[in-house]
């Protein structure tokens, strides 16, 4: 530290020392015995305001963002639960519907007793899908501290999406009904013909083993039929799309399209809880 | 003949006003409040500037500008008015006997010896004001001290560059 000039400490230095001491401690008394002072500290206290306001600001911005963040933040989990309620209901109403026509068609001894509300319902978010092109896979947001176990079947707001492929902690791999290696037993819901549904890894399905001698049109739903264990039954899987017939073959060459959006959604639901799924994986 | 200055010089005003504007920084930085139990181990900056500029211009005794300040703080803090003013010319006073030897010192001695004038400042507000009483049930009250002395090094180096900068003589 360099200065120009120094000197040592002056008269004037100890009688301004005391004058400022004296000075201080009157204003000490006064404040404390009168008003007197109040107009003064009122006029300094508007000196510094500009000052505490400059103070202020860095905490005000960090409570605005903070505001901010809440107010979006409980309009994302109101949303949230809208679209799990928009699920729930519309798993409700195809379950309904299903049980419907089970009952229009009287057909209640074949009938398996759903299973769908036995389970807890979880809400999962695709955040990512696979990244070989032949594979009909997408990853979700929950895992195995979600309680999430392989097997779990998978629906949107339309139908079945698929199953639990693999889980770790905190996401899953979900195989969805249109891959190759997806195998699905269903029935016919306006006739009650048993059938599977395979993937064709292009979003589209096969409906196998259903003999030519079956009554099938298109547009006719199919749904689980829940004799695996796997699925409960009546879950909406397929919207039949066109039949064949192939020469020498016993069997309808029949295409459906997966009524579940599975290449659009985003929010899926997930049965847990349930009667405990197969563990086998499929494997392509 | 000696020729007796009575209005202040160029130099001394260009002085003033950046030691001006360095306290009101100080003040600024006093203003802002520090969430939770340990905001009290944030010590004064205000002070440790004024140390600074009295070891810095020796050719002032800056008690004047301590008394203001120490208003504006008695403001701040909602303190009886004069009790911080009181206190940073008790804290002066000494410096100015001192800052001879102290500003010759290295920076690690210098932080060292700040520690002790800010002890003095801690055992001054515990003692004078009467909020602080409740400074013996916090203990972080006192960790102030060895947080100035920290800071001493950055407050020291900062306004160096101030005063080289802005041609502080």
């Amino acid at each position: 530290m360099s200065v120009s000039s120094t000197r040592s400490l002056s008269n004037q230095d100890h009688w301004q020392f005391v004058a400022a001491c004296a000075l201080s401690l009157i204003l000490m008394v006064t404040d404390e015995q009168t008003q007197v002072v109040m107009e003064a500290r009122m006029f300094l206290s508007s000196a510094i305001q500009p000052l505490e306001w400059l103070a202020r600001l860095p905490e005000n911005w960090i409570g605005q963002g903070n505001r901010v963040l809440t107010e979006r933040s409980a309009l994302t989990s109101e949303i949230d639960k809208l679209r799990l309620q928009v699920l729930l209901l519309s798993q409700q109403l195809q379950q309904s519907q299903s049980i419907n026509q089970e009952n229009d068609r009287l057909r209640m001894l074949l009938g398996v007793a759903s299973r769908i509300n036995q389970g807890k319902l979880l809400v999962g978010i695709i955040v990512d899908h696979s990244p070989d092109p032949f594979r009909q896979i997408v990853r979700i947001n929950k895992g195995l501290r979600d309680g999430i176990i392989t097997g779990l079947p998978v629906m949107d707001a339309q139908g079945l999406m698929g199953q639990v492929l693999s889980v770790n902690l905190s996401e899953s791999d979900i195989l969805l009904v249109s891959d190759l290696a997806m195998q699905i037993p269903v029935r016919v819901v306006r006739t009650g013909a048993r059938g599977i549904v395979q993937g064709d890894g292009n979003n589209e399905l096969n409906l196998k083993f259903l003999p030519t001698t079956s009554n099938i049109r298109e547009g006719d739903l199919l749904e689980t039929s829940g004799l695996d264990g796997r699925y409960p039954s009546g879950i909406p899987v397929a919207e039949v799309i066109s039949i064949k017939s192939q020469a020498g073959s016993v069997f309808w060459q029949v295409t459906a399209q997966p009524v579940a959006k599975v290449g659009s959604s985003r929010e899926v639901l997930l049965l847990i809880n349930q009667t405990k799924p197969n563990t086998e994986v499929i494997t392509p | 003949m000696k020729k007796i200055r009575w209005l202040p010089s160029q130099q001394d005003s260009h002085n003033r006003w950046v030691v001006f504007f360095s306290l009101l920084m100080g003040v600024l930085l006093d203003s802002i409040s520090w969430s939770g139990d340990w905001g009290v181990a944030i010590p004064d900056v205000t002070p440790l500037i004024l140390l600074y500029w009295v070891m810095a211009i020796a050719t002032n005794n800056f008690l004047v500008t301590a008394f203001f300040f120490g208003l504006l703080h008695d403001v701040l803090y909602h303190t009886g008015m004069g009790t911080y003013a009181l206190i940073y010319c008790f804290l002066l006073y000494p410096m100015l006997h001192l800052r001879l030897q102290i500003r010759n010192k290295t920076l690690v001695q210098m932080s060292l010896f700040i520690g002790v004038w800010m002890l003095a400042h801690q055992v001054l507000v515990w003692l004078i004001t009467p909020a602080n009483h409740l400074a013996m049930e916090n203990i972080a009250f006192w960790f102030a001290i060895p947080i100035s002395i920290l800071l001493w090094s950055f407050i020291f180096l900062s306004l160096r560059v101030l005063r080289r900068n802005m041609n502080v003589r």
